[in-house]
């Protein structure tokens, strides 16, 4: 019982400190969208700064300016930010990790005909709605101008 | 099965569930975290409601907020929780009015979307009370 104990904690801690890392899509993952899709949404963002404060008001920020249409702010788990996008009946939700060198999305979550298919480690979605890998790169974009400006 | 054995069966399985399972995620029932970022509560509420029409009323219990709205001949009330630093939006009643003949259908979706677009509203006035907060921070 005591291994289990151990093994449960080490799963425990592994999954409440997800976080970001560079992105190696996977190509052999069977019925997956192109990888350039994936990456349009999902690799990481070096942040610049080592200065926390400054990244999540770059997050922040970057969810406000995105082309097209805000992200909202759902919250914060204390190295990711939880953002959502509501349009036209339809609603992704993804969890915006950050640590003192990367900034990556990860999906977390979308309405009947956003969820993600084919999900690889922790947040990566392989296979979504065409809209998916359409709209999501703008807040990636967005992020990525903010960091660079701070 | 040895207890070894059954312990790696059960990490496994939590750590394929945890890594590929995705939030449930509902048209505008979710919390949204408020955090440390609202200090005027009532005015960002009535800043998020007049986007669309929606007046803000008031309620017994001092964590609820009500927002009312009356539109194509509906009276729609929505409640608004703050508890525990999060705000979740519940229907209260949704009555139709003043149709001389049976009101037309507008079929559940309508009052359903105009309640997202008023968790959006909020949501939209948060992240910039999020944003400004965090400026600060700097």
């Amino acid at each position: 019982m005591k291994r289990f104990g151990i093994i449960a904690l080490l799963v425990c801690t592994g999954l409440a400190m997800a976080e970001p890392a560079p992105l190696v899509v996977d190509k052999k993952v069977r019925k997956s969208v192109r990888a350039k899709h994936i990456e349009a949404v999902h690799l990481e963002i070096p942040t610049g700064t080592t200065d926390l404060a400054k990244i999540r008001y770059a997050i922040v920020q970057g969810m406000m300016l995105t082309k097209g249409r805000v992200w909202t702010y759902e919250g914060d788990d204390g190295g990711s930010i939880r953002a959502r996008f509501d349009y036209r009946g339809h609603t992704i939700a993804v969890r915006i990790e950050y640590n003192e060198e990367l900034v990556q999305i990860k999906f977390h979550g979308g309405s009947e005909a956003y969820e993600c298919k084919i999900i690889i480690d922790d947040g990566i979605c392989y296979r979504n709605h065409d809209n998916y890998y359409k709209y999501t790169p703008n807040l990636r974009a967005s992020i990525a101008q903010q960091l660079e400006a701070l | 099965m040895t207890t070894g054995k059954t312990a790696l069966l059960v990490s496994v399985l939590f750590l394929s569930a945890g890594s590929t399972a995705s939030a449930d995620i509902t048209p505008y029932s979710d919390p949204l975290q408020l955090g440390d970022y609202v200090q005027d509560l009532n005015g960002m509420l009535e800043r998020a409601f007049s986007y669309d029409g929606w007046q803000l009323r008031s309620h017994p219990d001092p964590d609820t907020y009500v927002a009312f709205l009356s539109y194509k001949e509906r009276d729609i009330s929505v409640h608004v929780l703050v508890r525990d630093q999060n705000l979740t939006l519940s229907v209260e009643s949704v009555f139709e009015t003043g149709c001389a003949a049976p009101c037309k259908d507008l079929g559940e979706e309508s009052v359903s979307k105009w309640i997202v677009n008023l968790r959006r509203s909020i949501a939209v006035e948060l992240t910039t009370l999020v944003r400004d907060g965090l400026q600060s921070q700097m």
